[in-house]
Order: C-alpha cells, then structure tokens, then sequence
C-alpha cells in the first residue's frame, strides 16, 4: 500500500493503544486493594470524618465505573487531574519537568547509537577474535549492571579522584538562565549565557555518561548480531565473488541493511531509555520526569503517579510511531 | 557450540554455583548482617572485608545476607509471570482470531510502559514485602512469555500430527497442554535469563526505597542508603553491594544465554 495510507492508519492505531494504556493504569491504580487517602494523608491522618471529607473531594466514594468514565473523558481533554500535593494541574507539573528528561535522554542516544553501532560493527568484522571477544564480555557485563550503580561509581570516582565535576542538580544554583524551551543548553545558547553553558554541559557530563553506557550495552550486542547475520548473506558473497573491495562491500551494502532492523529496535530501547532514565534522574538528582515520578510515589500523590505513568506510555507510543513510519520509509517491503 | 560460548556458559555456571553456596552457608562465614557494631563508617579491613556501614553492621555480611532475599523476590516473580503468560500465549495461539488479537493488543500495549515504571506503579501500591515485590515484577516479564508460546502454539496449529489428532478426538486442552510442552526448552532458557533482570528489578526498586522494609539487607536498598554517605568518602557501601548485583545477573546471563544455544531456541532479540 501507499507510504501515506500506511501512515494514517498507523497513526489512527495510537489513539486505541494509548486508551488501553490509560485504562492499564487506571486498573492498577484502583483495583489494587489499599486505602489510597489513608496513604496520602500518611501520619497526617485525622478522624474518620476528615478521611471521609478528602475521599468525597478526590471522587473515590463513586462507583468505580463512575471515577473509569471521568477519567477518560478528562484524559482526552487532556486533563490528568490536580496533583494531590502540590495542588496544581499535574499535566502542567510535567510539562515543567519534561525538557530536562528530554536533554537527558537526547544526550545519553548521542552517545549510545555511534558507540553501540561502532562496536557492534567492530565486532561483528573481526568474529571469535580476541577483540571480538573483548567486546562481547565488556557489553555484556554492561548490560547486567544496574545502571545507578554505573552512576554510582562514576560519583565515587569524581569525589575521589575528580572533584571538578558536579555530583547532582542541572544548574549551580548561583547561575540565573531564562527559561525559553527547558532545554538548557539550547537556552544558554540563545540567550548567549556562556557562564550557563558551560555549567549546564558539566552537569550534563556525568549522568550523559552513565546512561548513554548504559544503553550502548544492547545496541552493541544486538548490531553485532544483526552485521553478522547480513554478512552471511547471499548477495554479500556475490558482491565479493564480482570482486568488490571489502571496504565497498562493508560499507555500501551490509551495513545499510544491518542498521534497519536496529531502527525497529529503536522504538524498543525507547522504553529501556525511560527506565533508565528515571534511575539516572533519582541517582544524580536531575530534575526531570523520572523524578517527578519517585518524589510523587514517595509522598503517594496518586494523580501525579497516574498522570506521569500514562504520560510516559504516551511518549514510547509516539516514538515507535515514528519509528514505524521511518522503518516504512526506508523498507517498501513493511507497509502491511 | 563454539568453544567461546562453551567457556561463557561454564563460567556462568561456577558463579552460579558460588552464588548458591553464599545463600546456604551464609552462616558459617558472615557475621550477623543486623548486629550494629560501634565502629560506624570504617573502611575494608582484616576484620570487616567490605567494611562496615552507617549504623556499624558489617558490609561483607550484609551484602552475603542480601543474596536470600533478592534471588528469593526474582524467583517469584518469574514463576508468577510464567504462570499467567504462558497459558494464555498457548490459549491465543491455539484460538488465534479474535482471541488472538484481543491478547496481542494488551500485550503490546504492556510492552509501551517501561519495565520499572510498571514495577514502581504496582509497588507503590501494594506496598513493601516480599510477595508484593515479586507481584510489582512479574507483570513486566508476562509479555515475552505470551509471545514466546504463542509463537509455539501458532506453528504447531497447522502441523499434519496435530490435525490428526484432532481427528482422534482430542479436546482443545489437550492439545493447548501439548503445545506448553513443546515449548518448554524456551520457557526455561527464558526463564533462567529473566531472573537476571528480575534480579536487576528487584535492586532498582530497593534502590528507589520500594522494596523490602529495613532493616532487611538488600543490594538495591543497601546501595541506596549508601548514596547519602559518597561525598563523606565511603566508598564501601555502595561498590560492593552494587558488585554482588552485577556478578548474580550476569551468572544468570551466561547460563541462560548458554541454555538458548544448547537448547536451539533462539532470543527473539527483545530481551537482548
């Protein structure tokens, strides 16, 4: 079918998804038993009657089909509700919070694709070698590491070898930088603020590192898989029977068709990158989403938890959409 | 099996073997992990090898002592999530059509929401504890299960000896108990290699403060508290108790990777 068929119908096909994602949440959240106001109000709670007024005002007494169908008719309108904490729109809570989450996640791929993809190829080209071998092991030890440990280390090794670099936080606090997108790099650079530049880069430096490692680990194994498998390929042994240089046939055609399938996995690592992400934001205190998310389960602010959970399903949804169109773009063969 | 592979797989399983003996026979080299000694914050020593942490408790005990309830919580959980996942994957491969569908898109939509946000949702509902931690776990490991079996189920369908035996009367139980069966070689590849991220799971929500209750030693909580101490200089805390982690997950790597190649099953490359 037509790239553009495929891309309404692809695009049509997130709305039911994120509906069931949002649904997903809203059963977990209140099929589970556990009085949720007894939670909020902590060692705050009062009589029954106080208990009762807060459960009347938050609309738990209602039937759960009632509170189901408010949900989702706010969730459309965009409406993720009032953070119980906080006492302001939640949505508006995470879009504060959401560039910081972004620089992050953006940086860390800056540093994962190349260096998962260079790897994997380095690999791939020298198999059952010894630097094949190294390569493997160094990934895979990797990839079993939790990443806040990595992040750990890395803050250990700077307070005992290299306090240059800051432990936490994304900006010194004496440093003032207006706030045009929440990307502060970009800020500091459209504002001219070199002081916040250069701030913003070194608390970008450690937790960039750790998570980009991070995720290096399984786009490494998985592109050295991937080269492997074309490189036993059919039209690869034509092309070097016809006499092509090694670099030609490596170059013009394995690698193109071994990145395709790590495309797809892009969308996959999407969600890895969330993960982590929320670890790597809790290990170095970086004020993003991930955060958000620990500090609203910490003081159990359950509209914040609600609408920070759905809001990252959204997020992973949109990514593999685009992903999706991407893969159909380059691939004729994938439009259903 | 080439001989790298054949020398990964035993690798994995001597740690495994270490790691066994660690829980069994914790008593007869550790010291208790919950007796609070005066000497608060002292580095490795002869006497306490890992050092000891904030209250004075001896690292090297804690961190062996640690190892019963981290593998215990992963354990569970991957049973839980095998049980519910693989029924219904041979159920939805068997029925296929609207069942089928109906699954898939559940399972897919599962698949969006990141693992360790789905644990610290259903943690933070549920609770401490150890069956509540492994319940917050499972449900992120159900959806390779699903898959897995469902492949099986949907291959085997169509298979002449299957037909026949349907010809022969056979109900759709049985017939949904063979195709468990047969997948049985990578449901156990797979299982060995999700309690390595079971394990992974069970430390990121201790480390976040969703797991076991203290005083309860465990890697991911103990690594935890041992953050607020990093720019003191005591390192000790949260090294080893991050090592113990990373050593268990990747015997768990090693032997299930292995167990893939022995077994002929392949990684759908989702779990890679």
């Amino acid at each position: 079918m037509r790239l553009r068929e495929y891309f309404m119908i692809r695009l049509a096909m997130v709305i039911p998804t994120m509906l069931l994602i949002a649904t997903v949440v809203f059963l977990i959240m209140h099929v589970i038993p556990g009085d949720p106001v007894v939670s909020l109000m902590g060692a705050r709670a009062g009589s029954e009657k106080q208990i009762e007024i807060i459960r009347h005002s938050l609309g738990l007494d209602r039937p759960v089909y009632e509170q189901y169908l408010s949900y989702m008719g706010n969730l459309v309108r965009g409406d993720l509700g009032d953070s119980l904490v906080r006492k302001r729109p939640v949505i508006s809570e995470i879009l504060t919070s959401f560039p910081a989450t972004v620089e992050l996640t953006l940086f860390s791929m800056l540093i994962s694709i190349p260096l998962g993809i260079y790897l994997g190829m380095v690999a791939a080209k020298r198999k059952g070698g010894k630097v094949d071998g190294i390569i493997r092991i160094g990934a895979l030890a990797t990839w079993c590491t939790p990443v806040f440990w990595i992040g750990i280390m890395l803050q250990i090794f700077v307070v005992l070898y290299a306090p240059m670099f800051p432990l936490s936080g994304r900006l010194s606090g004496r440093i003032i930088l207006d706030r045009i997108t929440g990307l502060n790099l970009l800020d500091s650079i459209l504002t001219g603020n070199i002081v916040a530049l250069v701030d913003s880069l070194k608390h970008l430096i450690l937790p960039v590192f750790t998570l980009g490692t991070a995720m290096a680990a399984s786009l490494t194994r998985l592109s050295r898989a991937n080269i492997i498998d074309v490189l036993g390929e059919e039209y690869i042994k034509t092309s070097r029977l016809k006499g092509s240089p090694e670099k030609i046939v490596f170059q013009k055609h394995a690698l193109p068709n071994a990145l395709i399938p790590i495309l797809t996995y892009a969308g996959l690592q999407t969600a890895m990158l969330m993960g982590g992400a929320i670890l790597t934001e809790t290990t170095f205190s970086w004020p993003g989403l991930g955060r958000l998310l620990f500090f609203a389960v910490e003081y159990r602010d359950f509209n914040l938890i609600q609408g920070c959970v759905v809001f990252f399903g959204l997020i992973v949804c949109l990514v593999n959409l685009l992903v999706d169109i991407i893969y159909a773009i380059v691939d004729p063969r994938v439009r259903f | 099996m080439p001989k790298s592979s054949k020398i990964m797989f035993i690798t994995g399983i001597f740690l495994f073997f270490i790691i066994f003996f660690l829980t069994i026979f914790v008593h007869f080299f550790a010291y208790d992990p919950l007796l609070t000694t005066g000497e608060l914050f002292s580095p490795p020593s002869f006497k306490h090898i890992m050092g000891t942490d904030q209250l004075g408790r001896d690292v090297f005990s804690r961190v062996c002592y640690g190892t019963a309830p981290s593998l215990t919580i992963a354990f569970i959980a991957v049973i839980l999530s095998l049980t519910v996942g693989t029924p219904i994957g041979a159920v939805s491969g068997h029925f296929a059509g609207k069942v089928d569908r109906i699954f898939s898109v559940i399972f897919d939509a599962l698949y969006a929401l990141p693992g360790i946000i789905l644990a610290i949702l259903i943690a933070a509902m549920v609770g401490p504890g150890v069956i509540n931690t492994s319940v917050a776990i499972s449900v992120e490991f159900i959806p390779p299960y699903f898959r897995v079996v469902r492949g099986i189920a949907l291959s085997f369908k169509e298979r002449p000896f299957i037909e026949a035996l349907r010809a022969l009367g056979a109900r759709p139980r049985d017939l949904i108990f063979r195709y468990m069966i047969y997948a049985l070689p990578s449901i156990i590849a797979l299982m060995v290699l999700n309690m390595g991220s079971a394990i992974l799971a069970v430390s990121g929500l201790g480390f976040l403060g969703l797991g076991l209750p203290p005083p309860t030693p465990e890697w991911g909580t103990d690594l935890g508290r041992g953050r607020d101490f990093i720019t003191m200089g005591v390192w000790w805390i949260s090294l080893f108790s991050g090592l113990m982690i990373v050593i268990s997950v990747i015997a768990f790597n090693l032997v299930g990777e292995g167990l893939h190649e022995i077994l002929g099953t392949k990684t759908s490359g989702k779990e890679v």
